[in-house]
């Protein structure tokens, strides 16, 4: 590859040596690993826990517009 | 002189032999999957057993009490359903009357596209009606939010994707993705009743939490696929597809800001704000779909099919786990704090909450932010290489190659003739370095074997260069004429 006088590409990485893999697969798939263990752990979490709270049949469960009056309920909940 | 043209370059070839598109047909599918959820979720509700005692409609969500938005938005899915399958009759005659290959390439592409606007359409009632009621929760985050916009487009520090394409992600993320998940997660509220006996509170709200995880990341992150098959062009490595995914991220928050800071007559809107617009503006929703952007992004440069649906599918799992885990230890913050600990109103806000979304949410900006960062030196590092071999051509002179591998660089030159020229030299400047850049970044593309087949020819971008730097010329002489 030709380039001009007085450009010196010795500080940047031959990025183009292409390997088999594409750059940050080990990363993607470290974070695909990471986020299995996060939604086990948070299922762990959350499912084992309040089976005694408030009725899930009660009057109002039918709209999830009505949980939101619900103090701690929906709205304070999701993201 | 040929008059200047700054029309884009044309995609594809202009003769030949007609490429197969399959672009349209993807996005086709990808559409009608949406749709089947959503059709899945009414089966599952008509199915549901009979309460004794209680009077429900065979539909559940065409209760009374639900609210009209979301009782209009089954009656559009079914018209949906009724137009899409006219939209395709009408295009199959139009496809077979086409005179030529061509035509009918081009009349299958864009009925498929019709289609599959027809097949999402149905989820955007509900957040238009979010934005009709409480406009003026809409126009209080407008402005934070058009902020986080800009700062997501200025972490493009090479080559941008046009802006069009990042409003595009932005509106998909506020209407389809804030209307598919939203919808989605409202039916298991109205069934779970019916499926689960003795359940609690607690066990309805967790089953919405990892609805709210999982539909609202497909919706999203649906946004991101169709951009990245209609627009690979323009995707360059991980830095692309974290800014598209930041920006469907950003308008499903702002959407759901106006949701949440109009719950309840506006009781709690001060500290949804500060939650939503302020100290989790870039984290959240932000961060859980640039996790999905980032998946795309790394795939652009796979060289096998199986890698890219891997890395895809990785960047979903950890957004839809990220968001399902946020969710589940906001609740249980929640209840630990009413039930151990009561902080007051100044100390909760100002100290708990930014601890919380530290710890919640912190990480995965962290992890956005490092591989944008990672992204960021490829990028840098394959223009290095690839721009000095431009300087034969003259797209790129030599003393060019350093300013376009330095953002600080080209903006001092861009308020250096914003200055002495005025706007149009500003905007001529850059449309000059992003021609530069873009051609820089096909090279690039090219040398590592992954060039998108829909891409313009390099002659094509050296050419766009040479008219623009034309026109750049012409504007600093005119300029320069001493009075």
């Amino acid at each position: 590859m030709s380039r001009p006088e007085g450009f010196d590409p010795s500080g940047y990485p031959d990025v183009n040596a292409r390997e088999p893999r594409p750059p940050l697969f080990r990363v993607m798939i470290g974070c695909g690993v990471v986020g299995v263990l996060i939604a086990i752990g948070a299922a762990v979490v959350d499912f084992g826990t309040g089976r005694h709270s408030l009725p899930a049949n009660g009057p109002g469960s039918r709209s999830v517009y009505l949980l939101t009056d619900v103090p701690g309920g929906y709205s304070v909940a999701t993201s | 002189m040929s008059a200047p043209s700054f029309a884009p370059v044309p995609v594809g070839v202009a003769s030949g032999p007609v490429r197969p598109d399959r672009r349209a047909r993807t996005v086709l599918v990808i559409a009608g999957l949406l749709s089947l959820a959503y059709g899945i979720q009414v089966l599952i509700d008509i199915s549901r057993p009979k309460l004794g005692g209680q009077h429900q409609p065979l539909i559940g969500l065409l209760d009374e009490r639900v609210p009209t938005a979301i009782r209009a938005t089954f009656w559009c899915y079914l018209a949906s359903l009724a137009v899409v399958l006219i939209v395709g009759l009408i295009g199959l005659a139009l496809v077979r009357g086409a005179v030529d290959s061509r035509q009918r390439a081009w009349r299958t592409r864009v009925v498929q596209l019709v289609m599959a606007a027809v097949l999402v359409v149905p989820f955007s009632p509900y957040p238009i009606s979010l934005l009709w009621d409480h406009a003026d929760y809409a126009i209080v985050c407008v402005p934070s939010t058009v902020f986080a916009l800009w700062l997501v487009h200025r972490m493009q520090r090479y080559r941008h994707l046009p802006v069009r394409m990042l409003i595009a992600a932005f509106v998909w993320g506020g209407l389809i993705g804030t209307g598919f998940g939203g919808n989605l997660t409202v039916w298991i509220s109205d069934y779970y009743g019916n499926y689960v006996k003795d359940s609690s509170f607690h066990q309805l709200t967790s089953w919405l939490l990892l609805s709210a995880g999982v539909f609202e990341e497909l919706g999203k992150g649906a946004g991101v696929a169709i951009l990245y098959i209609l627009y690979r062009r323009y995707f360059d490595n991980v830095v692309s597809g974290i800014v598209v995914g930041a920006a469907v991220g950003l308008g499903f928050n702002l959407f759901e800001s106006v949701e949440y800071l109009s719950a309840a007559d506006g009781l709690a809107s001060a500290q949804q704000y500060w939650a939503r617009q302020s100290l989790g503006l870039m984290g959240a929703h932000v961060a859980f779909t640039a996790a999905i952007g980032a998946g795309f992004g790394v795939a652009r440069q796979a060289r096998r099919a199986q890698d890219g649906r891997l890395v895809i599918a990785c960047g979903f799992v950890l957004a839809m786990a990220a968001h399902f885990a946020n969710d589940v230890f906001i609740r249980s913050y929640g209840e630990y704090k009413e039930n151990w600990f009561s902080p007051s109103s100044l100390v909760d806000v100002v100290v708990l909450e930014p601890l919380l979304f530290i710890v919640l949410q912190g990480p995965f900006v962290l992890l956005y932010l490092l591989l944008w960062r990672a992204g960021l030196k490829a990028q840098r590092a394959g223009l290095a290489a690839e721009l000095p071999a431009e300087a034969r051509s003259g797209a790129v002179a030599p003393d060019e190659v350093e300013v376009l591998l330095h953002p600080e660089r080209r903006f001092y030159l861009r308020m250096q003739a914003l200055f002495r020229h005025g706007l149009l030299g500003y905007v001529a400047l850059g449309r000059l370095f992003d021609a530069q850049l873009d051609l820089g970044a096909q090279r690039w593309h090219r040398s590592r074997d992954e060039v998108d087949e829909w891409a313009p020819d390099e002659s094509a971008l050296r050419e766009r260069v040479r008219q623009r730097r034309a026109d750049w010329d012409r504007l600093a002489q005119r300029q320069a004429v001493p009075a």
